[in-house]
C-alpha cells in the first residue's frame, strides 16, 4: 500500500465522483423542480456515449464529436420531453416510473438496432493517450486527469449559473415547487429548460466516459442507481449536495474496493472473513447510505420538516 | 397547579433563525376551555403541534395528567387521551363518515392491528359512531362519502374525528375557519356542549367565539406568552391591546 | 363481473390447465403457467405495499432473489433435504430482508423512498455477484436430483398463489388493512388517530417480502438455476409495471397483470427479436392512458 498507489486510487475515486455528479446534477433538479421521477436519465448517458463513438469517428475530432454528441442528446431529450414526458408531470410517481421505464426499454432496443448488440470502444484523443507525471512520482493517465478537471470545471460553471437570475429561480423551484407558480414563471418552458440542461450534462458524461468504459446497452442502468444514491444522500433538489455526495460516493466506492479486502485480511486470518471482503466492499456504499439515512432521512443538504 | 391536566414549561422551538416558541409556559386546568389567541405567526399552531407530538420542542417540558410526555410518540399520546383537529380539514375523502370514524374508534378500542377478521364495526362501536355523529349534527350524513360534504360539514366532521379517540384533552385548531354566521353559532353551541366533559385548548381568530366560550385566554405574540386571564381581564389590558390589537 | 369472480374463474382455469397440459404432452405450457403463477404471487406481495399502502417500492426483485438464493443454496448444500423446509427458510429470509430494508426506507417519503428502495435492490444484486462460492456473476445451477417433478412444482405454485391471494384478501379487508389504505390517503390524520403508521407499514412490508421470497424459492426450483440477474433493478420495475397494468390495490390486479405480461412475453418474443421495443411502447401508453389497470377494465367500472 504505497502512497503513490493511494494517490492514484484517490484520483480514480474523484474521477468517478465527477462523472456521477454530471449525471446527478441535472437529475436532482428534474426531481426537485418538476417532482418528476425519471428513470430514463441513464439512457441519456448511454445515448451520449453512443453518439460520441459515432460522431468522433465521423468528424475525426474528439472535442467536436463530443460537443455534437451532447447536442444530439439534448435534441432527443427535448423531443421526448415535449411529446411525452410533460403529460406525466402531474401524474403519480408510479405512473412516471412506469412511463420512463418504458422509455428505457425503447432506448435500449433502439440502440441495439442502430449500433448492434456488441459493445463499442472509443479511443481517447491522441494527445491525451499517454500518462502524465504528477508530483510525488505519481503516473496517471492523461485522459482521466482531463476528465477530472472537466468535471470540476462544469461544477464551477453550474455554481456560477446558480447565482444568475434563471439559476436562482430554478433553485427556488427545486426546494419548493409552489414558489414556481407564485413567481409567475412559465412552468412549461422552465421544465423543458431544466430537462435540456440535465440531458446536456448526462450526454456530456456519456461522451467523456466513452473512452474509459465499455460502451454497451444497459450501461445507463447500472450507473443510474449509483446516481440515485448520490441524489438521496445529497438531498433531492440540491446541486451542491449532489456534488459533495458524488465525490463521497466515488471515493468510498473506489477506496472500499481497493483496500477493504486487504484491510480485512490484515485484521483477521479467518478465511471466511477475508472471503467476505469483496462482498462487503461491493455493497459498502449502500451500507453507508443506509447508515446516513437512518440518522438523517432527508439527506445531507436539505432541511427536514 | 395540582389540578391542571396539562402543563407546558419553558417550551422552545426554532425553525432556522425564527423562534416559533420562545419559552412558552401554559397550564390548562381539568375541564377548562383555554383559548389561545395571537396574531398570525405568533406560534399558536406550533404550540398545539408540540403538545400533540407532531413537532419536537428544542427545549422545555410538557406534562399531561402528571406524566412527562415531552418525548412520547403521537400514538401513545392519543391513547393517553389527547386529540386534535386541524385548521385545514384533514380526513379520508373517499370513505363514508362512518368509515372515517371507524379508524379512531378501532384505534381507541385497541383492535386496529387485527389483520384476520373483517373490518366491519361491532354493534357497540356502531352505536358509538352514531352517537358522535349525532353530537356534531351529522347523523343524517353517516353513509355519505366525505368528498360530498359541504365546507361547514367538513368542519363538523373534523371535530367528530377528534372525538373518535375518546380524548380527555381536545386541541382545536381554528374550528371556526371559513364558517358562515349561522354555522359559527352552531359550532359555538357544539363546543360549549363539550365543556366540562373535556378539557379544551382552542386556537382561534374569531374573537366573538373565543369570548363566548373561553374560561381563560392566553395571548401569544412572537412565540411568547403576553398575558393570561379571563376575557374581561384581557379586554382591559393595555399591553395586550398594544401588541395584539395594534393600538398605541 | 366482480373481482372475486374473476380471481375464482382464473384459479379454476389454472387448476385444470396445468395437469391437462402435463398429461397431454404439453410440458412447455405447464412451464409457462407455473412461471405465470409465481410472477402473480410476487405481484400479490408487491401489491400489498404498492397498491394498498400506496408506497412506490422499487426493490422487490431483491426479495425474490433472496428467496431464490436461499432455496438454491439450501438445495445444493442439502442442509435439510426437504423442499418444505427450504421453502420456509426462503420465505422467512424474504420477510427478514424486507423488514431490514423497510426499517430504513420507510423513514423517507416521496421520491427519496423510490430511490432508496431501488438502491437497496441494487445492493442485493451486487452482494449476489460477489458470492463467488455460489457462481458470482454467472449464477448457480441446482442439482437436478434436488428438483421436484413438474406436476409437484405446478401444484406447489398453484397452492402458493391460492394462499397468497387468500392471505392478501383477508388482510386487506381487516381493520389493519383498511387502516393501511386510510393511511395511504391521509397519513397525518391516521397518525393523529393514534395509529403508529410506520410500524403498520413495516409489518405489511415484511409480509410482502415473505410472499416474494416464497415465489423466488419456487422460481429457483422451477428454473433449476439462479443468477444475480433476478435482482437487477429492471426486474423490480417490471414487477411494478405488471401490478399497475393489472390494477393496483385490487385482488385480481396482480393475477391479470401476470397473465398479460406472460402472454405479451410469449407472443411478442415470437414475432420479433426486438419485441422489447413494443413492450416499452405499451408501458409508455399504459402510463399515459391508464387508470385502474386491467382489473378496472375487466370489471367494467372506472374508479
Amino acid at each position: 500500500m504505497t502512497a503513490a498507489l493511494l494517490a492514484e486510487q484517490l484520483l480514480n475515486g474523484a474521477q468517478l465522483g465527477v462523472l456521477l455528479f454530471l449525471i446527478a446534477a441535472g437529475l436532482t433538479l428534474v426531481f426537485g423542480v418538476m417532482d418528476f421521477v425519471n428513470v430514463a436519465h441513464g439512457s441519456l448517458y448511454m445515448l451520449g456515449a453512443y453518439f460520441a463513438v459515432t460522431l468522433v469517428g465521423r468528424t475525426g475530432s474528439f472535442p467536436l464529436g463530443v460537443a455534437l454528441a451532447v447536442a444530439a442528446t439534448v435534441v432527443v431529450a427535448v423531443t421526448v420531453e415535449r411529446l411525452l414526458l410533460r403529460h406525466l408531470y402531474r401524474r403519480s410517481h408510479l405512473e412516471q416510473v412506469l412511463g420512463t421505464f418504458g422509455l428505457v426499454m425503447i432506448a435500449n432496443e433502439a440502440v441495439r438496432i442502430v449500433w448492434g448488440p456488441a459493445g463499442l470502444t472509443l479511443a481517447p484523443p491522441h494527445a491525451l493517450a499517454g500518462q502524465v507525471s504528477l508530483p510525488f512520482g505519481i503516473e496517471y493517465p492523461a485522459y482521466r486527469l482531463i476528465l477530472l478537471v472537466a468535471g470540476v470545471a462544469v461544477a464551477v460553471l453550474l455554481a456560477g449559473f446558480g447565482r444568475t437570475r434563471a439559476g436562482m429561480r430554478i433553485r427556488a423551484a427545486a426546494t419548493d415547487a409552489t414558489t414556481l407558480q407564485a413567481l409567475g414563471v412559465n412552468v412549461g418552458a422552465l421544465a423543458t429548460g431544466v430537462f435540456a440542461l440535465g440531458a446536456a450534462l448526462a450526454g456530456l458524461a456519456g461522451g467523456l466516459a466513452a473512452p474509459i468504459v465499455s460502451v454497451k446497452v444497459g450501461m445507463g442502468e447500472s450507473i443510474l442507481i449509483l446516481t440515485f444514491v448520490v441524489i438521496v444522500v445529497g438531498g433531492v433538489g440540491s446541486v451542491r449536495g449532489a456534488f459533495l455526495a458524488a465525490l463521497a460516493v466515488g471515493l468510498i466506492d473506489t477506496l472500499g474496493r481497493a483496500y477493504l479486502p486487504d484491510v480485512l485480511r490484515h485484521v483477521t486470518n479467518d478465511a471466511a472473513a477475508s472471503a467476505l471482503g469483496p462482498a462487503i466492499s461491493a455493497v459498502l456504499i449502500y451500507v453507508a447510505m443506509a447508515a446516513l439515512l437512518a440518522a438523517r432521512p432527508q439527506g445531507l443538504f436539505t432541511r427536514g420538516q | 397547579m395540582s389540578d391542571s391536566i396539562l402543563s407546558v414549561t419553558g417550551l422552545v422551538k426554532r425553525f432556522g433563525g425564527v423562534a416559533a416558541s420562545a419559552g412558552v409556559d401554559l397550564a390548562v386546568a381539568s375541564g377548562e376551555l383555554h383559548a389561545i389567541i395571537g396574531p398570525n405567526g405568533s406560534g399558536k399552531t406550533t404550540l398545539l403541534s408540540q403538545i400533540f407530538g407532531e413537532v419536537r420542542p428544542d427545549a422545555g417540558a410538557i406534562t399531561f395528567a402528571g406524566r412527562n410526555i415531552t418525548g412520547t410518540p403521537i400514538h401513545t399520546r392519543v391513547l393517553m387521551g389527547i386529540s386534535r383537529s386541524y385548521q385545514i380539514t384533514s380526513n379520508f375523502p373517499y370513505a363514508t363518515l362512518r368509515a372515517n370514524l371507524a379508524f379512531g374508534l378501532q384505534s381507541h378500542a385497541r383492535v386496529a392491528h387485527r389483520f384476520w377478521r373483517r373490518a366491519s364495526l361491532s354493534d357497540a362501536m356502531q352505536a358509538e359512531a352514531d352517537a358522535i355523529l349525532k353530537q356534531v349534527g351529522l347523523s343524517h350524513r353517516a353513509d355519505t362519502l366525505v368528498n360530498d360534504l359541504a365546507h361547514g360539514e367538513h368542519r363538523q366532521l373534523e371535530l367528530a374525528l377528534a372525538l373518535s379517540t375518546h380524548p380527555r384533552l381536545l386541541l382545536l385548531d381554528e374550528p371556526f375557519a371559513g364558517l358562515g354566521a349561522a354555522e359559527g353559532k352552531a359550532m359555538v353551541r357544539l363546543i360549549a356542549s363539550l365543556k366540562g366533559t373535556h378539557s379544551i385548548i382552542l386556537v382561534e381568530h374569531d374573537m366573538d367565539a373565543v369570548f363566548a366560550l373561553a374560561d381563560r385566554i392566553t395571548v401569544l405574540a412572537e412565540g411568547r406568552v403576553l398575558a393570561t386571564g379571563s376575557g374581561d381581564d384581557l379586554r382591559t389590558s393595555a399591553a395586550v391591546r398594544a401588541a395584539y390589537l395594534g393600538e398605541p | 363481473m366482480s373481482r372475486i369472480a374473476i380471481v375464482a374463474a382464473l384459479l379454476g382455469l389454472l387448476a385444470v390447465a396445468g395437469p391437462l397440459a402435463i398429461w397431454g404432452g404439453q410440458p412447455y405450457l405447464a412451464f409457462v403457467l407455473t412461471r405465470l403463477m409465481l410472477l402473480a404471487v410476487a405481484g400479490v406481495g408487491l401489491n400489498l405495499v404498492l397498491g394498498y399502502c400506496g408506497l412506490a417500492s422499487f426493490g422487490h426483485a431483491a426479495f425474490i432473489g433472496v428467496g431464490a438464493y436461499v432455496a438454491a443454496i439450501a438445495a445444493t448444500e442439502a442442509f435439510t433435504g426437504s423442499v418444505w423446509a427450504d421453502l420456509a427458510a426462503a420465505t422467512a429470509a424474504g420477510a427478514i430482508a424486507a423488514a431490514m430494508v423497510g426499517a430504513i426506507s420507510l423513514r423517507t417519503r416521496g421520491i427519496a423512498f423510490i430511490l432508496i428502495t431501488l438502491a437497496f435492490g441494487q445492493m442485493a444484486y451486487y452482494a449476489a455477484i460477489s458470492l463467488e462460492r455460489y457462481g458470482g456473476d454467472d449464477g448457480m445451477r441446482i442439482p437436478a436430483a434436488a428438483l421436484p417433478a413438474d406436476l409437484t412444482l405446478y401444484g406447489l405454485a398453484f397452492a402458493l398463489l391460492a394462499v397468497a391471494l387468500f392471505v392478501s384478501h383477508q388482510i386487506v379487508h381487516s381493520p389493519y388493512g383498511t387502516i393501511l389504505q386510510g393511511a395511504a390517503a391521509n397519513e397525518r390524520r391516521m397518525t393523529a388517530l393514534g395509529i403508529p403508521v410506520g410500524r403498520y407499514r413495516l409489518a405489511a412490508y415484511a409480509v410482502s417480502g415473505a410472499l416474494c421470497g416464497a415465489a423466488g424459492a419456487l422460481q429457483a426450483v422451477h428454473d433449476g438455476y439462479v443468477s444475480p440477474g433476478l435482482m437487477a433493478w429492471p426486474r423490480s420495475a417490471e414487477l411494478v409495471a405488471m401490478v399497475l397494468v393489472g390494477g393496483a390495490a385490487t385482488t385480481s390486479g396482480p393475477l391479470l397483470g401476470a397473465l398479460a405480461f406472460t402472454a405479451l412475453d410469449e407472443v411478442l418474443s415470437g414475432w420479433t427479436d426486438h419485441w422489447r421495443i413494443a413492450f416499452g411502447v405499451l408501458l409508455v401508453a399504459a402510463a399515459l392512458i391508464g387508470r385502474g389497470g386491467l382489473a378496472a377494465f375487466v370489471a367494467g367500472r372506472r374508479e
